[in-house]
């Protein structure tokens, strides 16, 4: 028997969470903790955003989009950790990193969610937005979820909406 | 201990793990890289020039990892060419893939420098790359 799920399942948050953690620290090698998730919204000041890698989650039964934020001091600190490389601005060479990143968190969340949830998620191309101070507003009626996370780099945050109602489960 | 001078061939389409691997080669001791684009760069490399390894990723435009993977494995010069696969993609299924079409081992990303020189190890045996 099959039971057709709300459209908002937090469930399919922690896999991304998770995937942003063990990238930053294996990957990156900066030890990085989860601060308290909440619900975006207008009155709250979100971090300055001046480079964001986003990534479109398709499937047949599976949508959403999550983007990874960070401010040209993190993530610069980020590139200089990763690639032993020192810039000051972010460059195209530097942007190629935020592409990567966003790829192997999603790369990780994928996995775990094949394994989990028995859903397959297809392979995307990451969009990386440079600018300054940017806001990352997607087009939605379902709320966009923001996972803070800090650094030995400086705090960054995943934004992230995920749309399950057509995700049915074994009841 | 691997031999000195092994070259290289690293294929990624994007550029900054291009980096990152080169990164962590050269901390676990290499020297020599060629790099490629993709998979159709990667066999134009091999066609002109000697090669000691590959470090393919799987996902890429054109011609993807495990193609180029079999496309090696199926030419006389280079059935014995030692072949290192990294990916994100760790469905059974695709491991499986790889393994029938011949790797010699795969990274799994993320990855450490030393979760790398343990595969790098495991391939040298098995090729014949360690130092005398």
């Amino acid at each position: 028997m099959t039971t057709q799920k709300n459209m908002f399942d937090p469930k399919f948050i922690d896999p991304f969470a998770q995937a942003t953690k063990v990238t930053l620290e294996t990957q990156i090698g900066f030890a990085t903790d989860l601060l308290k998730p909440y619900v975006k919204a207008p009155e709250i000041k979100l971090q300055n955003v001046d480079i964001a890698g986003l990534i479109n989650l398709t499937s047949p039964h599976f949508k959403g989009v999550i983007a990874v934020c960070f401010s040209s001091s993190t993530f610069l600190n980020i590139y200089e950790k990763m690639l032993g490389e020192k810039h000051t601005e972010i460059t195209n060479e530097v942007k190629d990193a935020a592409g990567e990143i966003i790829n192997i968190i999603f790369g990780q969340a994928k996995q775990t969610i094949a394994q989990k949830f028995g859903i397959s998620l297809g392979m995307v191309i990451p969009t990386v937005l440079v600018g300054n101070n940017m806001e990352v507003v997607f087009k939605s009626e379902l709320p966009t979820i923001i996972l803070p996370f800090k650094t030995e780099g400086g705090e960054f945050h995943l934004e992230i909406i995920v749309d399950s109602s057509s995700v049915a489960v074994a009841a | 201990m691997f031999k000195p001078d092994i070259k290289i061939l690293i294929v990624d389409d994007m550029k900054t793990m291009r980096k990152v691997i080169m990164k962590s080669c050269t901390d676990i001791g290499f020297k020599n890289y060629r790099e490629a684009e993709d998979g159709n760069e990667a066999w134009k490399v091999l066609n002109s020039e000697p090669i000691d390894l590959v470090i393919s990723d799987w996902n890429m435009p054109n011609c993807t990892g495990i193609e180029l993977l079999k496309k090696v494995r199926g030419d006389e010069k280079f059935k014995e060419l030692p072949f290192m696969l990294l990916t994100a993609e760790t469905e059974a299924a695709h491991v499986k893939d790889a393994i029938m079409a011949g790797v010699d081992n795969y990274v799994l990303k993320p990855f450490t420098t030393d979760n790398l020189k343990i595969k790098l190890q495991q391939v040298a045996r098995k090729r014949g790359l360690e130092a005398a």
